[in-house]
């Protein structure tokens, strides 16, 4: 039974949060040097060790991280697909218990991994009471979670929290945003971990905090797994926000806030950015390189008879020539040509082409 | 007066609309038409989701001289409405709602009226179709539009949803509208007010 709810509870657990996952890891060991990252986080141990409110604050994210969990559960176990799972209420108590402890271990994995090295590291510093909090809040929160999940199985009017759910403000850029947080978690978490990692490994090349075409280098590679993103948010464009056509928007302030959507996808990047290099004049350019780049490619879906095929082959053939121009350091010309010509091609093509044309031969 | 002039549309080499010239006048419009005559079509063009050839011109504003302003003057309820899964009613009518300068009040009490209130935070994936119809109708008649093309407006709502449909049309027809329905079901007759009909035959409008 217990492989039945890894596989039917935890797998979609991890696939639904990759992206906010993936975020989180990028916050917490991409923005620090290679070579830093177990000082910096040994140190920001000790500092939870030997503050209490540095530690209150951290068990706060832990029991945030256990609700989410709670909550994602309870979601899935009300879905018609997962009514099989209410026969493991017919199961003996301790195997109940055994089983939602083990799903409770999978998914809280994350959690506990940090909580171990604390724990390791206050026993070390023999600050007892500081290891033995971490290590009953931990096993309270195991315990409460198995309690909770038995007790929607087994209750007559189970005890359910109210959903969690991301509900950002109703703003067209934002609509995108939050796809990426939904329905694209996966393709956004793979993307951005390839992205960091091409970040990080350019990084890694001499001269690279001073010289700026070495990370730029970096973050083109990163650009070209953007394609699978740039593709869907055209998909989810002349689909599902197709209506969106019919507002009162001008066709160049459409524009702008796809300029401002893509702005906001490459903000990790620019934040990775913004601490490894030796100045924040980096930001602005990466950010320009990736706007020319990816607005070339989103405009380049709207004209007639483009599909993913063809897409992939002008992302391949944009990310040669950005190569190139960031070797020869001629980047700013890549930049302001790719704006150019993203713009003419949208604000041309945009109204006078239907909505599902550019899909049609997916 | 809403004027459509040597309105064509064709989807590649098949042709939906050849509509040389048509008048609106403002009141309520019943467009009636067989399955695939190009019905949804032509509000979809009329809103501006679809390119075509010609003109669609209300009063003296041009969908192809000034798309912004005349979007503004327009709202779109579709047959089948489809919106991203996951996004909530809220956030569609709050988008809908700062898009077209309407007051929350407004929209608070049509989701009232359409009893959406208690299921408007959730996202859409969970909606049924009248649930989702209701939606679509409270992003259409928020603001103050005088024109309405409401595509199939009836289907799939409970019988309460329809008389307030009935209610905010004649509301809207009132202070002047301009409302173009399209529907396979009997139109009730609106109190003191007409009901023109149009039928849309052999791609082209004409009035009966």
């Amino acid at each position: 039974m217990t492989s039945v709810w890894l596989a039917s509870l935890a797998r979609p657990f991890y696939e639904r949060h990759a992206g906010l996952l993936a975020f989180v890891f990028l916050v917490m060991f991409g923005m620090v040097e290679s070579s830093q990252v177990i000082y910096y986080h040994y140190s920001l141990i000790i500092g939870a060790l030997q503050s209490p409110i540095f530690l209150v604050l951290v068990v706060a994210v832990w029991l945030a991280y256990t609700l989410k969990s709670i909550s994602f559960t309870q979601q899935c176990l009300l879905k018609p697909t997962h009514e099989f799972l209410f026969v493991a209420g017919a199961l003996p108590a301790r195997q109940q218990v055994i089983g939602w402890a083990v799903y409770h271990g999978v998914i809280h994995a994350p959690v506990a991994v940090y909580a171990a090295a604390m724990v390791g590291v206050a026993m070390h510093h023999r600050a007892w009471w500081a290891g033995a909090s971490i290590v009953f809040v931990q096993l309270a929160l195991a315990w409460a979670s198995v309690w909770y999940y038995r007790q929607l199985l087994m209750a007559k009017q189970p005890w359910r929290l109210p959903a969690l759910r991301l509900s950002l403000p109703g703003r067209y850029p934002l609509f995108y945003v939050q796809l990426l947080l939904s329905e694209l978690k996966g393709a956004f978490f793979r993307t951005k971990i390839f992205s960091w990692l091409a970040i990080v490994g350019f990084m890694q090349i001499e001269g690279a905090a001073t010289d700026m075409r070495i990370p730029l280098l970096g973050v083109s590679v990163g650009l070209l797994a953007h394609t699978v993103l740039i593709f869907e948010f055209r998909k989810a464009e002349d689909t599902t926000l197709a209506w969106v056509r019919s507002m009162p928007w001008s066709v160049n302030y459409r524009w702008l806030l796809w300029t401002l959507t893509y702005a906001l996808v490459m903000i990790p990047e620019c934040m990775v950015l913004a601490l490894r290099f030796s100045t924040v004049s980096i930001v602005p350019v990466a950010m320009a390189v990736s706007l020319g780049f990816c607005l070339l490619l989103h405009a380049s879906l709207i004209l007639p008879g483009w599909s993913m095929d063809r897409l992939t082959k002008i992302g391949f053939l944009c990310f040669l020539l950005l190569f190139g121009t960031v070797t020869a350091a001629f980047y700013p010309y890549f930049a302001a040509l790719a704006w150019l010509l993203s713009y003419a091609m949208y604000t041309r093509y945009f109204p006078r082409v239907d909505p599902s044309e550019p899909l049609a031969k997916t | 007066m809403l004027s459509l002039q040597a309105v064509h549309k064709a989807y590649g080499a098949h042709e939906v609309l050849r509509i040389p010239s048509f008048h609106f006048a403002p009141g309520l419009h019943w467009i009636k038409g067989a399955n695939g005559s190009g019905k949804t079509t032509l509000f979809k063009l009329m809103a501006g989701i679809l390119a075509f050839e010609g003109d669609v011109i209300y009063q003296t504003t041009s969908i192809k001289k000034h798309p912004v302003a005349f979007r503004r003057l327009i709202s779109y309820a579709p047959a089948e409405p489809m919106y991203p899964a996951y996004l909530s009613g809220h956030q569609l009518i709050d988008f809908v709602r700062r898009v077209r300068n309407a007051g929350r009040e407004q929209t608070n009490a049509l989701l009232y009226a359409f009893q959406a209130m208690d299921y408007a935070h959730q996202p859409v994936e969970g909606y049924s179709s009248g649930m989702l119809k209701k939606i679509s109708l409270v992003m259409a008649l928020a603001g103050d539009t005088p024109v309405l093309l409401l595509d199939e407006p009836f289907v799939t709502l409970d019988v309460a949803a329809v008389q307030h449909v009935y209610a905010l049309m004649t509301e809207r027809l009132r202070h002047g509208a301009t409302i173009l329905v399209s529907t396979h079901q009997p139109l009730q007759a609106l109190e003191g007010l007409e009901t023109k009909q149009v039928a849309l035959v052999d791609k082209n409008l004409c009035a009966e």
